[in-house]
């Protein structure tokens, strides 16, 4: 799936402003999509450049007021962030399930969690496989094969 | 019956140990891992440790021959994982997840959660309860508090002694389905009459509640 090269200028949320959430939202700003980011730290808002164009939210990202006043009802994507892996698949679920968000990403670490998202259509990104695999690629040229 | 208790601290403790005694099967999954050991030792029951919102720790715990598990995490975000996993993957019938946030109750049970126990959610009914007054004896909620059943006292300065019940003009989505007096009970119909002393068992809506009080305490 390609978050951002879709031709309609579609909402975007992100909830979790760390360096992930952060550079997502950027790309997605450089891109001039529509862009709200969801904290629960203003701090976090720190790891946003100053080009950044969207909105930012302080609040709980759980919580379905914050996501409303983000504006998920009209959101077309939205990507979990946050640095707890429950925390992303509860938003993820929220997200699909509740709000029937067409694109749903969540961030696992743990990917041994991840069972159930295929089902549902939740879509995840998992550090640890991604890195696997970019490294089998690097040391025996072999991308395809999976080792986890 | 077999019980797995994932997180949790204090309550999983008193829990364990009520259910013990009461001859459940209990498992206990907990991170602590001197918490786990204590609890194994003081209560018999079966402790693993580790997150319980992790499939390979809930396998070790054997959730597929759980009949109930209840998930006691401070985290809703976990709880509601913990019983996911082990309804999706291990089958259990029956789940019940702990929330902080009572709006999480609804959306728990949308996204497959048995049941749920929020806390903040009962003390808000007991607080509401104290606040209601001296007249509503009994009180309880059904459906998340839409319905309510309650015990109204008739008392001297009532308006509807002797009055027939189609007369007094009660709210609509109201109905007194009960009237005890002494050791009488009445299932009453339009034409049963009230006398004082009387305690009328009234179901209706939450909206309702006050304004059959006022008709029946003639406040």
């Amino acid at each position: 799936m390609k978050l951002f090269n879709r031709e309609k200028s579609d909402a975007v949320i992100i909830v979790g402003c760390g360096r992930f959430g952060a550079a997502l939202a950027t790309t997605g700003s450089n891109r001039k999509l529509n862009i709200t980011v969801i904290d629960i730290d203003t701090a976090a808002f720190n790891n946003l450049p100053a080009s950044y164009r969207g909105f930012s939210i302080e609040g709980d990202g759980t919580d379905m007021n914050t996501l409303e006043t983000a504006g998920i009802l009209s959101a077309d994507v939205l990507v979990a962030a946050t640095d707890d892996d429950n925390t992303n698949l509860m938003i993820a679920q929220i997200a699909k399930q509740h709000y029937k968000v067409e694109h749903v990403v969540a961030r696992i670490y743990d990917d041994s969690k991840e069972v159930s998202c295929g089902q549902i259509g939740i879509e995840t990104v998992c550090p640890v496989v991604l890195s696997i695999s970019e490294a089998q690629e690097i040391i025996f040229n072999a991308k395809e094969e999976k080792a986890v | 019956m077999k019980i797995l208790l994932a997180g949790g601290h204090q309550e999983t403790r008193v829990l364990a140990k009520s259910l013990k005694l009461k001859n459940y099967d209990v498992t206990v999954v907990n991170e602590d891992e001197a918490w786990c050991y204590m609890l194994a030792d003081e209560y018999e029951v079966t402790a693993v440790c580790g997150d319980g919102t992790s499939p390979d720790i809930l396998r070790n715990a054997h959730a597929d021959q759980m009949d109930l598990v209840v998930a006691l995490d401070h985290k809703d975000a976990s709880n509601l994982l913990t019983c996911q996993i082990s309804k999706n993957q291990f089958h259990v019938s029956k789940t019940i997840a702990v929330v902080a946030d009572p709006n999480n109750e609804l959306l728990f049970r949308e996204l497959g959660v048995d049941r749920c126990i929020s806390t903040t959610h009962y003390l808000m009914e007991m607080i509401e309860q104290e606040s209601i007054t001296d007249s509503i004896g009994r009180y309880l909620q059904i459906e998340n508090g839409k319905v309510v059943i309650f015990e109204v006292e008739i008392n001297e300065q009532s308006k509807v002694i002797n009055q027939k019940l189609w007369k007094i003009g009660l709210p609509p989505q109201s109905i007194i389905s009960c009237i005890i007096r002494g050791e009488q009970t009445i299932i009453p119909e339009g034409n049963t009459e009230l006398k004082v002393n009387d305690r009328a068992v009234v179901v209706s809506v939450a909206d309702a509640m006050e304004k059959v009080k006022n008709v029946l305490t003639g406040q």
